[in-house]
């Protein structure tokens, strides 16, 4: 006989229903862990934001533009504000304020008035 | 013999996902703190040239080592540091948040006044003479017989050319206080037969390194917060590299070839060789001196940007405080000069003397410049100003460079 050299004992079947149960619990684990870590704030979102924040600090900043604006892009906005920072000094204060579906960022600087020649 | 256990193959699978998962998480947390770090950086750079443009429309006000927030609703703390780094104001900015900080440090002086004028000759009672090729646009300051053209050696070919107002100048040269270096408080001194490698780049965020040399200066890179000083006269050769440095000495000399950035604070003389090239933000300052005569000389093809300071002692010792500036040599900035000054070369920029002089092998022409240009549009718009002519003095303060 040769199968005899090889004999299989089967596990109970509570025993196989708990490992059942463990390994379903696993993989749903991680499997919740993995959506959560691949489906979270999308980087690739932020980085245009930020991209686009960046573009827009260096124009005021080069062209010390202060005229206020607001604009839609897309899934975000963003609001430019100016205002005087502090009395006495010529210095102006602009803030950027971006709205995304769920969250809202402000971003300031300050930048001194042009001095006309 | 294989025994079915499938409890024990259910702890090890919950074992190996276990690790799987603990594994995506470290990588995950990994990623998020990289990415913090790198925003925080960011917004602490950013921060940083808010700061530095609250410093600029309040340079005069500002307290060292005292904290602020410049913007309540952030938690961003700054703190301003004014020092003196030789000529200049040096300005340190840190802004922390955290653990984390970010320091820069500028040279901060006042910017050039755009009304400066071309020439400012002191009122000697002699008429201001110009003749063959020079050149000068922008106002002049001169005595009140005022402006004359003449011909000398025969040289009728090339017609001088002044553009520009023409106001007249007071009996008094306008006085500056002395410059001085405003030695740090705390240095070390660095023995030249210690560097190794050819080679000391020290930061500002370092204490001051003070180099003692004997005579001369060779194969040797001098970067930053470092002096250089000498009780003799000190020769600097082609093949040192300075940038931001200060140095001192009885008499400096550059030698044919030498390139770098340096503030020069010297007792006797200067001497620029041809070929030198002083980049800006570059200082030449002879300090006051009763009893010898002094002399800054620029030879042919020699480059210069920054200011020139020949400090006087009176009118009894204009004739023994000199600048000679030879023909090709090019200065771009101010000459301010309580003395002589001789001006063949090219002056981007303004001249301010107690007195003119051409000197032929057998005659000396008074108040008069022979073949030299003086080019006041040709200043670029950002440049500093060293503040002394009281009309003059700009508000604006200028972050000269950042080092």
């Amino acid at each position: 006989m040769r199968f005899t050299k090889y004999s299989l004992t089967a596990s109970s079947i509570a025993e196989s229903v708990i490992a059942m149960v463990i390994i379903s619990i696993c993989i749903l684990t991680a499997t919740m862990v993995y959506m959560n870590i691949i489906d979270g704030d999308p980087p690739v979102k932020k980085y245009i934001i930020q991209r686009r924040i960046t573009e827009l600090l260096h124009e005021t900043r080069m062209n010390n533009d202060i005229a206020p604006f607001y604009k839609e892009y897309g899934t975000y906005t963003i609001e430019k504000t100016v205002e005087d920072y502090q009395e006495n000094l010529k210095l102006s204060k602009i803030s950027f304020l971006v709205k995304t579906a769920h969250k809202k960022y402000t971003y300031e600087l300050l930048m001194n008035h042009k001095i006309n020649d | 013999m294989l025994k079915a256990a499938s409890l024990a193959y259910a702890v090890f699978i919950f074992l190996l996902v276990g690790i799987f998962c603990y594994i995506i998480m470290q990588i995950f947390s990994f990623s998020l703190e990289l990415n913090n770090y790198f925003d925080l950086r960011k917004k602490l750079i950013m921060h940083n040239e808010s700061a530095a443009s609250y410093a600029k429309a309040n340079f005069e006000n500002l307290k060292s080592y005292k904290q602020i927030r410049l913007f309540p609703n952030e938690k961003i703390e700054t703190v301003f540091v004014k020092e003196k780094w030789g000529f200049f104001d040096k300005l340190t900015i840190i802004s922390s948040l955290k653990k984390d900080s970010i320091r820069q440090d500028f040279l901060v002086a006042n910017k050039r006044n755009k009304n400066t004028p071309a020439l400012y000759l002191r009122d000697n009672d002699e008429d201001f003479k110009i003749s063959g090729g020079t050149r000068i646009n922008g106002d002049i300051f001169i005595p009140k017989k005022g402006l004359k053209t003449i011909t000398i050696d025969n040289n009728s070919f090339e017609k001088p050319i002044h553009n520009g107002s023409v106001f007249n100048s007071q009996k008094v040269f306008p006085k500056h206080s002395e410059l001085t270096i405003g030695y740090p408080e705390n240095y070390e001194l660095l023995d030249i037969n210690e560097i190794n490698e050819h080679s000391v780049i020290n930061g500002f965020n370092e204490i001051t390194k003070v180099i003692e040399v004997n005579t001369k200066l060779e194969n040797l890179k001098l970067k930053g917060n470092i002096m250089v000083t000498s009780q003799d006269t000190l020769i600097i050769s082609s093949s040192v590299i300075l940038e931001d440095v200060i140095l001192e000495a009885p008499k400096i000399i550059f030698q044919n070839g030498f390139e770098g950035s340096a503030q020069v604070f010297a007792s006797k003389g200067v001497i620029v060789e041809p070929q030198v090239v002083l980049k800006y933000p570059s200082i030449i300052t002879v300090g006051s001196n009763h009893i010898m005569e002094k002399s800054i000389i620029f030879e042919g093809e020699s480059v210069f940007s920054g200011l020139v300071f020949m400090q006087g002692g009176g009118l009894s010792l204009e004739k023994q405080n000199t600048i000679l500036i030879k023909e090709k040599a090019e200065l771009t900035g101010e000459v301010y000069c309580d003395g002589t000054l001789s001006l063949y070369g090219i002056v981007n920029g303004s001249v301010f003397a107690s007195a003119l002089v051409h000197k032929t092998t057998t005659t000396a022409y008074k108040n008069l410049i022979y073949n030299g240009h003086i080019l006041v549009d040709k200043v670029p718009g950002s440049f500093f100003q060293d503040s002394f002519f009281q009309p003059l003095d700009s508000e604006e303060i200028l972050f000269v460079k950042k080092i």
